[in-house]
């Protein structure tokens, strides 16, 4: 592994794990009922803090990358974007013609999952090109 | 914009109306015509809009590495943030749903991951933008 990836994880890693614990505190916190009105919106977001870190990790591992890593990084993730997003507007409205239902929490739940995934497959795809 | 990008854009707003349309005819057929029909026939009149997309993502794809060294390592940047942005963001909303701080339907959830991405990739290549200037 090259010194740039072993940063991007010294970095994201902490991060990722900083996030899952606010979320999993916040939503246990809330979950009890304790705090009312806007401070129970003000703990809710409360994980979204370490996600800057994440986007500055990101950041960082994308400008200290070769050509080619980033040619490749750039075709994976605009494919997975756009194929997630497409999927999502194609699916809200075969929803809105009442022949899929779901309900705003599993939407909201997969986003990130479907992401991932449909830029993990399109990087396969991406390194096979390249090779 | 260089001249040699154009005709890609141009195919890209195209394949993008054919998206739309097919996903309409589609929608519209399984509401009527198609009520009751078989499930394959169903399915596979689900799937037609398929089609455009995979068009729309090779010509978004061929005007993205088209560009110079200098466009793709902005758009790569962007295209990163708001996807990362867009799906924590999106699962930051389904915990805020869970504790029933807001609540939005399944459909407009859906149709709004799109529009979402493409803003936050157009502000995020602003920015990115402005950093390399």
């Amino acid at each position: 592994m090259r010194a740039v990836h072993r940063r991007y994880l010294r970095e994201f890693i902490p991060a990722m794990a900083g996030y899952v614990g606010l979320i999993l505190g916040s939503v246990y916190w809330l979950k009890l009922g304790h705090p009312s009105g806007y401070w129970r919106a003000l703990i809710a977001l409360l994980p979204v803090l370490p996600i800057v870190l994440v986007m500055r990790a990101m950041v960082r591992v994308i400008r200290d990358s070769d050509e080619l890593e980033r040619r490749i990084e750039l075709e994976a993730v605009a494919i997975g974007a756009m194929t997630v997003g497409m999927v999502f507007f194609g699916a809200g409205l075969l929803a809105g013609a009442d022949v899929i239902a779901l309900t705003g929490e599993s939407v909201a739940i997969w986003v990130l999952p479907a992401l991932c995934a449909s830029y993990g497959l399109a990087k396969c795809w991406a390194i096979r090109r390249y090779r | 914009m260089t001249a040699a990008l154009r005709p890609s854009l141009r195919d890209c707003l195209l394949v993008a109306l054919v998206y739309v349309a097919t996903v309409w005819a589609s929608v519209w057929l399984l509401r009527h015509p198609l009520v009751g029909a078989a499930t394959w026939l169903r399915t596979l009149i689900v799937l037609v809009p398929v089609l455009p997309m995979v068009v729309a993502i090779r010509t978004v794809v061929k005007i993205v590495l088209a560009g110079d060294e200098l466009q793709r390592r902005i758009d790569l940047e962007a295209i990163a943030m708001a996807a990362l942005a867009v799906g924590i963001g999106s699962l930051t909303l389904s915990l805020l749903m869970v504790v029933k701080v807001v609540d939005i339907s399944g459909r407009t959830a859906l149709v709004w991951v799109l529009p979402v991405l493409w803003v936050g990739y157009s502000l995020a290549r602003l920015w990115a933008a402005r950093r390399y200037r």
